[in-house]
């Protein structure tokens, strides 16, 4: 299986064959994988088999879960034409709407980048979200690193249920 | 416990019901319908975890019942009855529903293995403000402002409506804003939220507002109940950017027949390539509207049927975004504004529409 990244997303191929559709978010990896694959299967993670990524500064060796992509790749979308800093209320609004949190929970929006400076960061919400998948969500717990790839079978899968957002690259906002 | 009721009645019932089922896997409340008679009331409840929709008729025999079912196979089957009546008794953990011979549905229970209890938020609701508004511009609302509402969650307030002095939908390319007031504190509310009023029975629809200052809103017919909660990011909503974009005075106008621009859009989105970015040409001639593809390989002039302060202008728009907003236009004609370099507007009525241009590489 190879992977192909489109713009800020990757898309998965087997046998030349495209098999999801665009995924940017870690959120639609994993509900993806709960629609088209198996109980046993949709806990495991897959794995690129190749260096084909397209892109000279992702260097990933066969065996790379593809989560890590997720992990490492800049959540920003440069082509964004806004930003804003979520208020705590608006955060917990969404946690809540998703059902990962109650009203007593709270997450830090603070991070540590590469040299160990605290800094704040701005994020949308569906950033939040996926900062908030990777860290509690334990059913997409990223698998055991495995030389060789475990064999997936695919059944069909509904596009409609997931959800992909628009890229809305070139185009003038009117405010 | 048990109720017997005639079956068409049900079905009309619970086809409006499923509605207000979110069947967000991640909820698995949004999955299930509450069915309760209690003297001579039946009512059935579902919800999408933030809004409920309750739907009645006070006029069903039997004993006070109740149990929370799985929407997907009893809204089936119920559809499919083809009996006179059809009654429903509960049976340890099942529903058993009889007509078309017996059916027997298991019903979910809890951690500790009782029935599930429905969430009912309405039964603590206190109603401190009052008002109406009609079925008819829920109606208008969801077929001309819905198709400019934002898809996607980049900046989420705009995937509700404002709803104030005038109700607006926009996703930052396109507006929609109708001049009917629904709230005097505008509310934000929620597409979803929305669509729930379409199941209305009857023209006026009353609107009550807590006494807690909370952002709920209950709708109510006299058959039907929505309890909605309105979102939160309305002070996200750059409303007065909105009316500023709305209020802006055009040099020059057209009117063109919707039907006629439809069809011309039809046709040339054939020749709409992928490297066009949806991109097509408008020009402004004596004779008409002049619509071509980016690379010439398709053009057309659709004849003015009125012309007010004609100039010569040419921009570039998205097809889609064009062939969506008049499609939401109620009216045989096109009222169409031209003449400033960031957008064109078009006034259906008391709606009136913005469409971002996009920047023109032929300049």
């Amino acid at each position: 299986m190879t992977t192909q990244k489109t713009l800020n997303s990757i898309i998965l191929i087997q046998d030349k064959k495209v098999i999801s559709p665009n995924l940017i978010t870690i959120r639609e990896y994993g509900r993806w994988l709960q629609e088209v694959f198996d109980e046993y299967t949709c806990n495991q993670e897959l794995y690129l088999t190749s260096k084909e990524t397209g892109e000279p500064v992702l260097q990933y060796h066969p065996g790379t879960k593809i989560g890590n992509w997720f992990d490492r790749r800049e959540f920003t979308n440069p082509h964004m034409h806004s930003w804003f800093i979520l208020q705590p209320s608006t955060m917990m609004q969404w946690l809540k709407k998703y059902g990962l949190a109650e009203s007593r929970d709270a997450v830090p929006l603070s991070v540590t980048d590469d040299k160990g400076r605290r800094m704040v960061r701005m994020y949308t919400a569906d950033q939040i979200e996926l900062y908030i998948r990777t860290n509690l969500d334990k059913q997409f717990k990223i698998a055991e690193y495995l030389a060789i790839p475990k064999q997936i079978k695919v059944r069909e899968y509904d596009l409609s249920k997931i959800i992909i957002p628009e890229t809305k690259k070139h185009k003038p906002k009117l405010f | 416990m048990n109720l017997t009721i005639k079956t068409d009645k049900l079905q009309e019932m619970v086809s409006r019901s499923i509605k207000g089922a979110g069947n967000n896997k991640l909820i698995p409340l949004t999955s299930l319908m509450a069915i309760e008679l209690k003297a001579n009331v039946l009512t059935l409840i579902t919800t999408d975890a933030t809004n409920y929709l309750y739907i009645r008729d006070d006029k069903v025999d039997g004993e006070d019942f109740y149990v929370t079912v799985g929407v997907d196979t009893f809204s089936k089957l119920i559809s499919r009855m083809t009996c006179e009546r059809v009654s429903l008794e509960l049976d340890s953990n099942a529903l058993k529903i009889k007509g078309n011979g017996e059916y027997s549905i298991e019903v979910p229970l809890d951690e500790e293995g009782r029935l599930i209890q429905y969430p009912d938020p309405l039964a603590e609701f206190k109603a401190a403000e009052h008002s109406t508004i009609n079925l008819s511009t829920v109606n208008v609302i969801l077929s001309s402002l819905k198709p400019a509402l934002a898809a996607t969650l980049e900046v989420p307030c705009y995937t509700g409506y404002y709803a104030g002095e005038k109700v607006v939908a926009t996703d930052t390319y396109k507006i929609a804003s109708m001049n009917v007031p629904l709230f005097e504190t505008p509310k934000l509310l929620s597409a979803e939220m929305v669509n729930l009023l379409a199941v209305m029975s009857s023209e006026k629809i009353n609107v009550e507002l807590p006494s807690d200052g909370s952002n709920v809103v209950v709708y109510s017919s006299p058959d039907c109940v929505v309890y909605g909660v309105a979102m939160d990011e309305i002070d996200d909503f750059a409303i007065d950017a909105i009316t500023g974009l709305v209020e802006t005075e055009f040099d020059s106008m057209c009117k063109l027949s919707k039907a006629a621009l439809l069809q011309v859009l039809d046709r040339l989105s054939l020749f709409v390539n992928i490297y066009d970015k949806n991109g097509i040409y408008l020009t402004f001639t004596k004779e008409g509207l002049q619509i071509s593809s980016k690379a010439s390989s398709g053009v057309e002039v659709i004849p003015y049927n009125e012309s007010k302060n004609f100039k010569d202008f040419t921009c570039c728009i998205d097809i889609e975004m064009l062939t969506s907003q008049v499609k939401a236009q109620s009216t045989e004609m096109v009222e169409l504004y031209y003449g400033l370099e960031n957008a064109i507007k078009m006034v259906d009525g008391n709606i009136t529409q913005v469409v971002a241009l996009l920047e023109d590489d032929r300049a």
